[in-house]
């Protein structure tokens, strides 16, 4: 199946190379909305499947060897499946908790695809929250909350309490577009309650966050640093008002600091960071890099005679093979829609409205560390992966190592448009608040605020179009 | 509302059984139609389902025997009813991941079944925490009800597994804690005593036992309603419908190939062959993994030919997606009639008990893999044979 497909985009693709090599001026005047070679292959012609099905975000990339597709296969299924309290008969998936977010990763990251705030008033179950107080540890990390850690763990194994849990409101914001519609954003407010291990400190601060989907973070790995840097304008050195942050981050697998591309506000650096990461954090598994329980101070205490699943409770084979999945994952091809006419005419006005200054559409990948197939792959990303100040509005005012509490990693949009089909939702931003594409858009601010007013000044005509265009990444 | 099922049940099973084996004759080859091969699918899937309902009040009724005169014979007559429920249900495996009526997301009946890894000190007591799960903790759980047992199953996904035949294992056999055999646990667990620390909270382990067996027979139930003939509103009808039928049989091909590559290969087989870790096996605490398998097998080929072997001996056989292959392409028809028939051989091959094999790496798994991960990509080709352009999961 994938080689056929791989095959008939060769062909297609061939002949439009062929068409454009014969009459590139005819073809020009002919369509103004010109289509690119590849355009439909968001990852590359390695790293793209085609599958508009609810498992758009868990296909393989193509071309995997005997021995790299045992580990995918492996690697999903720890991915996957629960992880049980320790002591357990299924000894390499014990050690959960003790404090907990999730059993595994499937549990917020449904089908590897985006999770969900909660129903108001509902215990949130795909929105963590990170938590800190004023100040960074030896890495430039935000300092963990005593007795906390840098997380709300909001479930707990039967021998242990929750952290606590959170209360969700909302409140709606009425707007209007200058052509006279109506809209209306909803801003949520959150209530900390249940707190089990004492009061939060004066200068806490916390920082809501969806589980973005999975598939594509692998190929962010993939690019060269000069290339995320190329994009990079700190200063705002050209006075267009976009700037362009990199964020440096503690690598704990390099031990060193690299640029970071992973997250919300990009303070993970890589593939294998986050996934580690996430396993102690979200799961409570500890790892060779993670050895210790995310258990802090009075938790400690009380938590540190519990069994656990191992010294560490994943073995490296076993992370190795999660971290191959996630990163092994197929991008799901554009839309089979993405040559209508309405598409590419909503495409260009995306184009002529800036929103390409931050959405970066193309990227080329350099050697990928880990997933050779990957390399030298033209990826459709729709973001440069850089921080940017979004404003006010959605702000959490809390600084994340080099990104401040109003700056935001550009949110890639590539597959987009599948998390409908994978996820039954439409929630979007980094906390689930805006209820579709559209309201996405509206809470733009800060450094996007000026492209936002274009967006908001089209035709309503027109701002269908761009629309229908996002709907087909 | 349980004996009623019962007793219709048993009149299917007498109404069938009058029939002669070749009542419903094989239909030549050349004039088999998609209609005709969805038809007998959702037929052989009824008759399939309806007997893992059967035999699963069998179980639910020596479980329920048991709880009242819990003697070691009640016990291993109850293991015996779990063992021969558990065969009936694996021949439903082949009609998951097309998102029918046992694993659509809305219900997902699939994971409340036959969910694991299971959260053993969830349920009961472990080796080394006497005092932990549901049964044990009478502050948080007072009386042991089936809300809250389904209330605290599948929490966020398919995870706090406390119900399935995963939970009836693990409260029968008890966890495997040697190579040399399944898990020991004591009838003894369901005897209340007043001696200090034996049969503690016996019957709340017994209330536990027989709410988990009621909640798959309601489970699958519900499952095998969707293939019954009757309801012209149910799955079946719908499956059935001309407008469908294409649809129906990729989502067929479909449900096959994925189980077939990724579920048994894959999910199932590859990661416990390479990670080697005894106890990532799916039947861990009754060892009951090797025989399981040919019975996944036997799930992907009874749907490829359209046939099925009941309990009774009579066969339900009919038009199977072998007549439509043997027209388009006779070779690629006989290829996976020994690509089927060697998978088979295969699986039967594999050594018992399944922990010890994988803990020696039995190349025996492997042989198995291969065969059934060819067998996914086969129906693959098969569908693409047909005109149905499918993805496997």
């Amino acid at each position: 199946m994938r080689i056929s497909f791989l095959a008939l985009s060769v062909i297609i693709f061939s002949s439009i190379v062929l068409i454009n090599g014969c009459n590139n001026d005819k073809l020009a005047d002919a369509d103004p909305y010109q289509t690119e070679v590849g355009e439909a292959l968001t990852g590359g012609t390695a790293g793209t499947f085609a599958d508009e099905s609810v498992n758009a975000f868990n296909n393989q990339i193509a071309n995997l060897s005997d021995e790299e597709q045992t580990d995918f296969v492996v690697g999903n299924s720890f991915n996957r499946n629960n992880w049980v309290t320790a002591p357990a008969s299924t000894t390499a998936r014990d050690g959960l908790g003790p404090l907990l977010n999730a059993q595994s990763c499937s549990g917020c990251h449904k089908l590897d695809g985006r999770g969900k705030p909660p129903l108001e008033l509902e215990s949130p179950v795909s929105l963590v929250f990170r938590l800190s107080i004023a100040g960074t540890d030896e890495h430039g990390f935000p300092l963990p909350v005593p007795n906390y850690g840098d997380q709300l763990q909001n479930k707990a194994i039967l021998t242990a309490k929750a952290e606590g849990d959170v209360a969700i409101t909302y409140i709606e914001l009425p707007g209007q577009y200058p052509d006279g519609t109506l809209y209306s954003l909803r801003k949520p407010a959150y209530t900390f309650k249940d707190l089990n291990y004492g009061n939060f400190p004066a200068d806490f601060m916390f920082s809501p966050r969806v589980a973005p989907k999975m598939t594509g973070a692998g190929f962010f790995d993939g690019l060269d640093d000069a290339t995320i840097l190329a994009n990079a304008d700190p200063d705002d050195a050209d006075k267009d008002g976009i700037s362009g942050k990199p964020n440096y981050v503690w690598d704990y697998f390099k031990k060193q600091k690299v640029l970071g591309r992973i997250g919300w506000k990009a303070s993970m650096a890589s593939v294998p960071n986050q996934v580690a990461h996430a396993f102690l954090n979200d799961i409570g598994i500890t790892s060779s890099v993670f050895p210790n329980e995310n258990l802090w101070g009075i938790q400690k205490m009380s938590y540190d005679t519990l069994a656990n699943g191992g010294i560490p409770e994943i073995d490296d084979l076993t992370l190795n093979r999660v971290i191959y999945y996630t990163s092994a994952l197929a991008m799901p091809a554009r839309k089979s829609n993405w040559k209508d006419e309405t598409v590419l005419k909503g495409k260009k006005l995306f184009e002529q409205t800036g929103c390409v200054k931050c959405h970066i559409h193309k990227m080329q990948t350099g050697d990928h560390p880990l997933v050779s197939q990957l390399s030298n792959q033209t990826v459709r990303i729709y973001s440069d992966l850089l921080l940017h100040d979004m404003g006010s509005g959605l702000a959490d005012e809390r600084p994340d190592v080099e990104a401040t509490g109003r700056e935001w990693r550009t949110a890639p949009l590539w597959g987009l448009s599948y998390i409908q089909t994978v996820n039954q939702h439409t929630f979007l931003l980094h906390d689930g608040r805006a209820r579709n594409i559209e309201e996405a858009i509206l809470w733009h601010g800060g450094e996007a605020f000026s492209i936002k007013q274009k967006f908001k000044e089209l035709s309503k005509s027109d701002r269908e179009l761009v629309l229908q265009f996002l709907e087909t990444l | 509302m349980k004996k009623s099922i019962l007793a219709l049940s048993f009149i299917f099973a007498v109404l069938f059984s009058c029939k002669k084996p070749d009542a419903t004759p094989t239909v030549p080859a050349s004039s088999v139609t998609t209609q005709d091969v969805v038809n007998q699918y959702t037929e052989v899937a009824y008759q399939q389902h309806n007997n893992a309902l059967t035999q699963a009040y069998a179980m639910e009724a020596a479980i329920e025997y048991f709880t009242i005169y819990p003697t070691e014979a009640n016990f291993d007559q109850a293991k015996e009813a779990w063992k021969t429920a558990r065969r009936a249900y694996s021949l439903l495996e082949g009609y998951r991941f097309y998102g029918g009526p046992i694993d659509n997301s809305a219900t997902d009946f699939e994971a409340k079944l036959n969910a694991w890894p299971m959260d053993e000190s969830g349920v009961d007591y472990v080796d080394g925490n006497a005092n932990t799960g549901i049964i044990n903790n009478l502050a948080a759980f007072p009386t042991i009800t089936s809300a809250i047992i389904t209330e605290n199953d599948g929490k966020d996904g398919e995870t706090n597994v406390t119900t399935g035949f995963h939970v009836i294992e693990f409260l029968l056999w008890g966890q495997d804690l040697s190579s040399a055999s399944a898990g020991q646990r004591p009838y003894t667990d369901y005897v209340p005593s007043t001696v200090s620390g034996a049969g503690k909270n016996a019957d709340r382990r017994s209330q536990y036992l027989h709410i988990a067996a009621e909640l798959i027979l309601d489970h699958l139930l519900a499952v095998t309603n969707q293939w019954k003939v009757e309801d012209n509103e149910n799955y079946r009808a719908q499956f059935t419908k001309a407008a469908n039928v294409d649809a129906s049989m990729a989502k067929i091909l479909k449900g096959i190939g994925t189980f077939s590559k990724a579920e048994f290969g894959g999910e199932r087989l590859t990661t416990a062959y390479e990670t080697k870790d005894e106890e990532d096996e799916h039947d861990c605490f009754s060892d009951f993994t090797t025989a399981e398998i040919p019975i996944w097998q036997q799930s992907i080929t009874n749907i490829y030919y359209g046939k099925y072997k009941k309990m009774d001996g009579t066969l339900v056989d009919g038009a199977g997606i072998d007549d439509l292959i043997k027209v388009k392409d006779a070779a690629l028809a006989t290829a996976t009639d020994k690509l089927i028939t060697d998978s088979y051989t295969a699986s039967l091959a594999v050594p018992d008990p399944f922990d010890n094999a994988i803990a020696a790496g039995d190349t025996k798994i492997k042989t198995v893999i291969d065969a059934v991960q060819d067998q996914g990509d086969r129906f693959v080709e098969i569908a693409t044979k047909l005109g149905y352009n499918i993805v496997l999961e």
